[in-house]
Order: C-alpha cells, then structure tokens, then sequence
C-alpha cells in the first residue's frame, strides 16, 4: 500500500518535472530568472513572448493531450478486456481524420471548424461503433470488431478524399501525425472540462469496471450491468479522446503504453491507482516528448507524435516479447 | 520488349551521328541538354530528316526522330514552357487547359493538375512526345509505360531559373523556334543579372523568414532556397533567411526561433486553398508571439502572388525577381 503510495506521488512529481523543463528548455537559452519573468510578463518582451506564445501553451496543451489519451486508453483496455486497445480500435483516429478531411475538402474556409470537427468525427464514429457492439450483443469482442470495421470504413473514406483532393493530403498528414504545435490557450478550454469530467466520470466508475476483470457472469452476478457500464466506458472513452484530438491531431501510443506502465509500476489492476497513475503518465509522457521535439534539432523541431512512437514502438515490443505473444 | 529495344537501338544509332549542342548560354546543367535539331546522316533505305537526343532529368536518353505532330504534355507549367518553345499542346491534363496553355479542344488525360495520368486514354491518343515532370509520382509511372511502348518520352524537373533555360533549350531545338529561345530565355537571363546586379549595390542584407502555408498550424512552414525557388530567387537578391539557421529539418523552423530573430520580412506563398490560407494567417499575425514581430507590426509582410511564385513564372522569371527586389529594397524601385 505504501509502495503503491510513494508511486502515485511519484507520478504527480513527474508531471512537475517535466512541465518544468518544458517551460525552462527550448531552443532560446533562456535562464532560469528569465523563464520566471517570462512567466509573470516583467523584463524583456521576447522572453514573455516565448513563454506565453509557444512553452506554456504547449506544455498544458501535452499533459492535456496525454492525460486525455490515457484516460481513454485506461478505460477501453478495462472494459474490453484487451490490453492492445488504444483509442485507435474505437475509431478515434479514423473518425476524427475522416470528419477533418470532409470538412477541409467540402468547405476550405472552415478552417476554425477544423477541431470542432477532429472531436465530433472521433467521437461520433466511438458512438457509433458503441451502437453496433450493443446490437450484436454488447460482448467484449464484439466492440473490437465493430471498431476494427467501422475504422477501416472510415480510412477508405479517407483515402477516397485524398485521391480525389490531393491538396487536403498535406493538413491530413501532419494532423495524423499528431503534435502540439502552434496550439493557443483558448483552445484548450473546452478540452480540458471534457478530458477531465471523462476522468473524474471514470474514476466514479472505476470499482464496476474492475468487476468486469472476473468476467462477465461473474461481474453480472455481482450486481453489475456489463453491456450498460461496458458501452459507457466506450463512450467516456471516445469523449476524452476525441477532446484529446481535436488540438493535438493524432498522438499514438500514448493511450495504450500509459495504462501498461501504470500497471506495471503499481503491480495492479486496480482502476483506481490505475487511473490517476495512468493519466499523470500519459501527461508527463507526452510533454517529454514535445519538449525532445522541440530541443533534440533546434532552432527547428519535430512534432511529438514522432517521439511518443519512437517510444512507443519498443515499449509494445518489448510487451509482445514479455508476454511470448500471448497478449 | 526486344522489339522495342531494338528499335531505341536502331534510334539511338540513328541520333548517335548527330552532333550534341550545349546551349552554351546557360549555366551549368543538372541534366545534359544535349539536344539538337539538326538533321542527321541516315542510311538511304531508312531517311530520317530529323533527329534530336538528349538526356532528360531522370537521367534518360530521349531521342526523337520525325518532328513531333501529337504532343502530350502532363503538367501546366511545362505546357507553358513547351508553348513559349513555339510548340503546340495537344494533350494534357485540366489544369493547363484552366491556366491558357492548351486549347480547350486539348485531349485530357486527367482533369486537374496531373498527380494521376489515365495512362491508358494516353496511349490511345497516340501521341509522338510524352513531356511530363521528373517530380510527380503519378507522371513518373505514366513515363515508364509510355517509353514501354516506343513513345519518346521526356520527364522534366524545373525549380529554378536555370532548370527553365535548360528545358526551354531542349523543347526549342525539338520545335527548330531558336529566336523564341532568345526572346524567352537569353533575354530573360540578362533581365535577371540585371536586376541581381542592381541588388548588389546595397549594403545590408535583410532578413526574412519564408514561410509555406496552408490553413492549419501544422501546414505554416519554413522554407530554405533549397526547398523553394522563390526562396532560392531571395537568396539571390541578397536576403537572409532565419530558416538557413536550422542545419537540418529547416520547415520546422520553431516560432521561437522566429521571435528571437525578428526577420525584417516575411514571404508567404500558399498551398491548397488561397483564401483559406491568406485567412489563417493574418489570424496568426494577430496571436501572441507572432503580432510582435518587427515584421508583422510593421506590415512587412507579403502574400507572394501566386501566378509568379506558386506556378513557375516561366517566361515572366524577370518579373519575378523585380518583384520581389522592389520589396526587399524599396528605393530600388525608384532607380
């Protein structure tokens, strides 16, 4: 208990940590003095500037984006049962960039709309894959087949109006790569009530979703209402993330390695430490990856979603290697 | 497949008497224009009164035997070219027939711009040239079917002023138009040392930043003289880029580095949509870090016109460069 304890406080120090760097190192050296006058607007207007225009946005607008993905990811890997999920499998990546793409082909100028769209998109394609799971029985295979087929269905959609307006493969392919770059303060509002009512919502839930673990007959028979708490999860599920991706395009990985290491680091399955631990990881992951993005090649810099799956990739490797293919 | 090989051999033997010009008025060439009009020496039972060969961008031999009737050219902007050559477009993609190079009575191969070529109505219009873009993925593969079938195919890449000189060169000695090289390109050529040499007069060096821009941030990029031509044409007029900063991955320049430099100008040329594009940035010009560059506050900023810097200027090269020296140095345009 204890242990557990000392990680979950470890995990909030992270969060810290790394918010701090990103707002101490990018390509400007600025001191340390700087960075804080920087931060309370006194002294030299560049140094403000920096602060205000690119590090804090940024940085909130990572551990937003990677709180949000763990969140979703933490959640789908429960109620599914299937520690490979990701937001991907629900049709968040496909929804999102499908309405992105629509909405850039069909009305250029909408360009405002774009991340109102990216979340209707994701979220809308979660909802309707909930849909079609809950018809065909609400089983946790069912969820994963549906996404796997309403996805493809929406990539197909995707590659149509691709070839059709090849001007939209540009915006399309650095949105899927996923970044925060160039994200502003005001946009991050609305996200940020919904990634975090999704978290406080899943945090309500999450003694009901560790019943689920026992199985379906077994969680029934204590009480719970599998189909219903298995297609609200997918739905709080698709909102965090569809919030996640409306100002940070696609970000991989980060949904599926955070709820991985929190479990691995509590020596639980508990959705109540894994949770939090997972959002605070997820958070801390991202903005670390943004930071290295920003200094590894300065003065020029390369989008987060690269280094989340330069991470990531060995990360699920070393998964699939560890479980002898049994995941 | 022998057959057609033998028959480039047969070609190849036929063109090898004839002798190569170097246009000797361009610059150094990546590719080897060694094309000449020149009638070339045939064997009596085989009369061949025309020949030109020379090595296109993709590095291959095009020889071309009989004075081109059915031209086919995949992309607008060498249309232009392969009309400023006096030659006439008879098929091509929807783009070039939109921009006047073609006549609406063109065959169309694709309807826009050229990135897919219906490869197959190509071949059934018959055309005796193929001239499409070293560039363009969907052009490339068009090219290797055609050459398959015996076309003489040439596949051109044009970044820069020289690279439109070299093909210009090419397209008039197939057409035999050598005064529309002179008009179109020579003339051109001095127009532009001119103007360079105008530049060279002034003693500071302005800084800019150049940027590419779509209608998301993601798509606002910086770019070198390597990666666009009207960057190169700064470069060559004498400004500094910030972007040339960044030893690698300069498009993604970071607005940090743009707030510490503080460029004297920035340049924007769009892609995809113009107006969605000019639209979200002068939205970005009025956020926090960008509002307070000199550049911005000081409206030194420009939307590059898009007939002269999205599309190669071609024959309007010297235009180009006044334009762009008139901004850098305004007192030039008083001289």
């Amino acid at each position: 208990m204890r242990r557990r304890a000392v990680i979950v406080a470890a995990s909030g120090f992270a969060v810290i940590i790394s918010a701090f760097c990103a707002l101490a190192f990018g390509s400007a050296k600025l001191s340390l003095g700087e960075v804080v006058e920087g931060l309370f607007r006194v002294g030299d207007g560049t140094t403000a500037s920096i602060i205000h225009a690119v590090r804090l946005p940024r940085c909130l607008a990572a551990l937003l984006a990677g709180a949000g993905l763990a969140t979703s990811g933490a959640l789908l890997q429960s109620a599914t049962g299937n520690p490979l999920a990701g937001p991907n499998i629900i049709g968040v990546n496909a929804g999102a960039g499908f309405s992105m793409v629509l909405i850039g082909c069909l009305f250029p100028l909408g360009y405002r709309l774009m991340p109102l769209a990216a979340a209707v998109g994701a979220f809308g394609c979660t909802a309707l894959i909930a849909l079609l799971a809950a018809k065909a029985g609400g089983e946790r295979v069912t969820i994963v087949l549906a996404g796997v087929a309403i996805s493809t269905l929406f990539s197909a959609g995707i590659s149509m109006i691709r070839m059709i307006f090849p001007d939209i493969s540009i915006d399309y392919a650095y949105f899927s790569i996923g970044g925060v770059s160039g994200v502003s303060l005001g946009q991050l509002a609305v996200p940020a009530v919904i990634i975090f009512s999704c978290a406080i919502a899943a945090f309500c839930v999450a003694r009901r979703l560790d019943l689920l673990l026992l199985g379906d007959d077994a969680a029934a028979g204590l009480g719970v209402r599998t189909k219903a708490l298995r297609t609200f999860a997918l739905l709080l599920s698709g909102a965090s993330a569809a919030a996640a991706v409306s100002f940070a395009g696609l970000l991989g990985f980060v949904g599926l390695m955070s709820p991985h290491i929190a479990r691995r680091l509590l020596g639980s399955e508990r959705m109540r430490l894994v949770l939090p631990v997972s959002l605070m990881i997820g958070g801390a992951l991202t903005v670390i990856s943004d930071l290295v993005g920003r200094v590894a090649f300065a003065p020029s810099e390369v989008p987060a979603g690269v280094f989340l799956a330069i991470l990531g990739v060995p990360f699920f490797l070393t998964l699939l290697v560890g479980k002898r293919g049994r995941i | 497949m022998k057959r057609i090989i033998c028959l480039l051999l047969v070609c190849v033997l036929f063109c090898g008497c004839a002798p190569s010009v170097e246009p000797s008025d361009s610059p150094a060439p990546s590719v080897e224009p060694s094309a000449s009009p020149t009638a070339s020496i045939a064997p009596s039972d085989a009369p061949v009164d025309f020949c030109v060969s020379f090595v296109d961008s993709a590095d291959n031999n095009v020889n071309i035997t009989g004075k081109p009737q059915n031209v086919a050219v995949l992309f607008s902007s060498y249309a232009e070219i392969w009309q400023l050559a006096g030659g006439e477009v008879a098929i091509t993609v929807g783009e070039a027939v939109d921009r006047g190079f073609a006549a609406d009575t063109a065959k169309l191969v694709d309807d826009s711009a050229g990135k897919t070529i219906d490869t197959e109505l190509l071949l059934s219009y018959k055309p005796d040239l193929v001239i499409g873009s070293a560039d363009i993925e969907g052009q490339v593969e068009a090219a290797g079917i055609t050459r398959s079938a015996g076309i003489p195919t040439a596949l051109f890449h044009v970044e820069t002023f020289d690279d439109y000189l070299k093909m210009l060169k090419i397209c008039t000695n197939i057409t035999g138009e050598s005064e529309l090289y002179k008009s179109n390109g020579t003339a051109v050529a001095q127009e532009i040392e001119d103007i360079i040499e105008g530049t060279a007069v002034y003693d500071y060096r302005p800084s800019i930043l150049f940027v590419r821009a779509g209608s998301t941030a993601s798509t606002v990029k910086a770019k070198t003289a390597d990666q666009h031509f009207a960057a190169a044409m700064l470069d060559e007029l004498g400004a500094k880029n910030i972007a040339d900063a960044a030893p690698i991955l300069a498009d993604g320049l970071s607005l940090e580095e743009v707030i510490l430099q503080d460029p004297d100008y920035i340049f924007v040329t769009t892609m995809g949509d113009e107006g969605a594009a000019k639209s979200y940035m002068l939205e970005l010009f009025a956020t926090e870090g960008w509002k307070d560059l000199t550049a911005v506050k000081e409206n030194r900023y420009v939307f590059l016109p898009k007939d002269l810097f999205h599309f190669k200027p071609n024959a309007r090269w010297a235009d180009a460069y006044r334009y762009l020296a008139e901004l850098l140095y305004p007192d030039s345009a008083d001289a």
